[in-house]
């Protein structure tokens, strides 16, 4: 099996302990404030009951907002760390924070800011504790001479990335770097040596996905309709937004930041919100007089 | 069910404008001021005697006509350390279509966009406060706005600058049932502090890409009121700097204050508050000290089914924290 393929299998895995089971990222919010009882004229199925339509709106909406706003971070980084090799661990650090920072500038929602946040670490820490390779491992295994040369490569590869993702880890202790969702995915997806493209879409998909998990638990769908929608309404969604948000990066063309330079935030490739009526009900999470996440 | 929209018969016009202000005594005056059509700056003499030192108001009047696409205004504000500046327009931003419409697919700032940036520096101690009325972008029309503000950074003996930074737009001529039918809306906000940015608030709205079928279009169109509905009239507040502490904990205190059960159908106004911490470079005169301050700003945000009520919600919300810097004449003359 090759790699892209393998690591999908182990990083879609329902059970990865990356916090994502207590987020909603606003779901919760958006049917307290009784918002499915408006109808979605683009969305109408005379056949769909209310429930999946309003469902289906609401992944829609978040879905094409955090792919505006935090795919382009999300790839930045990724190719931040891909380039980690040749641009040596300090530059590589700096850059995942300017990213980071950048980022928190961008989400401008208390809630949001903290569930990206306890998520992000959460994947660090997956990756240090989960992914990271075993040191017992070289002394068990040291039949593999025949392809030594390339494996070396792997290997110091791997362990300057166990040694950036160390240092960011207690950057973000110290409150130097945020460590947000977006950029410790991209982190995470590098070090394991997963593609860009590959990294994006899953990015994407397990957005949705934890959309629909919390949709399960909040007893606004069934198991059963969350995969239909999953197989054969949020595929295409996933498809549409990845390739979309291709283009968006997060990072300017060139020059220094403190000229006044109007193209980098009138250039359409920079990340943007787009569902302001979703960042009030994401913010206004904490407000709900019984709540049963965290987002 | 298309309706032809009257677009001013004129050329796209660029147009730039500053304004430098400094305080002198108890007063500020305009050191500079300057633009060319169609921007107009005028800063009304205060008639009333007010106990609020070095305030000064500006009114930006560029907007009376209506903006068509291709027009581009530049403005650049400067405040020197303490002083104050309200920024008022009179009236909503009209923006209309350009005539050769721009293409839809390809996303990117055509030629044909209505295009506004500002540029602002704001000194230590002083205030910018703007409350322009809202942008009410026109069916078929595409508009990008950018602002950047640059407050000068707190300092061992000095405050540092404030922003209190009000954005708004409707959904369109609501009263001609048009809602949500401009191809694009942009707007980017960005506040820096010293050398550092807090917020980087950037705001996208445009329909959909994909086919240009004409069966789509009406599909297209109610995807972006779907997601926006039932409300028609968005506003941003951004609260940054020591002269807007006040305020931002007045909203911090009503917003803790509420309680939100479950409803059957969403309220007719919606609004959230969130603090927003930042870190930034104490200057204490050493170089390179490397340490860091946190301070904290806020965002508000409202949405409402019409723009009258976000008016008068704004209104009544900033009173008196806005009054306190302002003085209640200058205040009067905001959210008419």
């Amino acid at each position: 099996m090759d790699n892209d393929s393998y690591l999908l299998l182990l990083l879609s895995d329902g059970n990865l302990p990356t916090g994502s089971f207590v987020s909603s990222s606003g779901l919760e919010s958006y049917f307290k404030h009784g918002f499915p009882a408006i109808e979605r004229i683009s969305l109408s199925d005379p056949s769909a009951s209310q429930a999946p339509a309003s469902i289906v709106g609401f992944i829609r909406d978040s879905l094409a907002a955090y792919a505006r706003l935090a795919l382009p971070f999300a790839s930045d980084a990724h190719n931040t760390m891909e380039n980690a090799v040749e641009k040596g661990k300090d530059a590589t650090i700096a850059g995942l924070q300017a990213l980071d920072r950048h980022y928190e500038a961008m989400s401008l929602n208390h809630i949001t800011r903290r569930a990206s946040k306890a998520q992000g670490v959460a994947l660090l820490t997956l990756f240090s504790k989960g992914f990271s390779r075993p040191t017992w491992l070289d002394a068990f295994n040291p039949s593999q001479m025949d392809a030594i040369g390339s494996r070396r490569k792997e290997e110091a590869k791997q362990r300057l990335s166990e040694t950036v993702v160390d240092a960011y880890k207690l950057m973000i202790r110290k409150g130097e770097a945020p460590g947000h969702l977006p950029i410790c995915w991209g982190v995470l997806s590098a070090a394991l040596s997963l593609s860009t493209g590959r990294s994006k879409q899953l990015f994407l998909f397990l957005y949705a996905r934890s959309l629909l998990s919390a949709a399960i638990r909040l007893n606004a769908i069934g198991p059963y309709a969350a995969q239909q929608l999953l197989l054969h309404v949020i595929r295409q969604m996933v498809d549409e937004e990845a390739s979309n948000c291709s283009h968006l990066t997060s990072l300017p063309s060139e020059g220094p930041p403190f000229e006044e330079d109007w193209s980098r935030l009138e250039s359409s490739s920079t990340p943007a919100t787009t569902w302001p009526l979703g960042e009030i009900l994401a913010a206004r999470h904490d407000l709900q007089h019984s709540r049963i996440f965290n987002s | 069910m298309s309706k032809s929209t009257l677009v001013p018969a004129r050329n796209a016009i660029h147009g730039t404008g500053r304004a430098k202000l400094v305080g002198f005594g108890t007063t500020a005056s305009f050191a500079e001021l300057s633009y060319t059509y169609p921007l107009k700056l005028l800063s009304p003499r205060q008639t009333t005697a007010t106990n609020i030192e070095r305030l000064a108001i500006l009114y930006n009047l560029s907007y009376g006509g209506g903006l068509i696409g291709g027009d581009q205004l530049a403005l650049t504000l400067e405040l020197g350390s303490d002083v104050k500046l309200l920024f008022l327009t009179q009236g909503s931003t009209k923006i209309f279509p350009s005539r050769a419409r721009p293409r839809l697919a390809t996303g990117r700032a055509e030629v044909g966009d209505t295009r506004q940036r500002l540029s602002a520096t704001i000194g230590s101690g002083a205030c910018l406060v703007m409350l322009p009325d809202p942008v009410t972008p026109f069916s078929h029309s595409s508009y990008s706005q950018v602002q950047i503000f640059r407050l000068a950074a707190p300092t061992k003996d000095t405050a540092g600058g404030s922003i209190v930074l009000l954005d708004w737009f409707t959904s369109g001529r609501m009263s001609r049932g048009e809602e949500w039918q401009f191809d694009r809306y942009r707007s980017a906000n960005e506040i820096w502090i010293g050398n550092e940015r807090v917020a980087s608030d950037v705001l996208l709205l445009e329909q959909p890409p994909s086919s240009s079928s004409v069966d789509e279009t009406a599909k297209k169109i109610n995807r972006l009121r779907d997601s926006l509905a039932p409300y028609a009239c968005y506003a941003t507040l951004l609260l940054f700097g020591p002269a807007t502490h006040a305020l931002s904990k007045e909203f911090a205190q009503r917003y803790d204050g509420l309680s939100q059960m479950q409803r059957k159908v969403p309220e007719d106004l919606i609004w959230s508050y969130s603090p927003l911490e930042y870190k930034t470079s104490i200057n204490n005169g050493k170089r390179n000290s490397g340490q860091k301050e946190t301070g904290v700003g806020a965002i508000v945000r409202v949405a409402a089914k019409d723009t009258e009520s976000v008016r008068q919600w704004l209104r009544e919300s900033l009173r008196a924290g806005l009054e306190a810097q302002i003085g209640r004449n200058a205040y009067s003359k905001a959210f008419v």
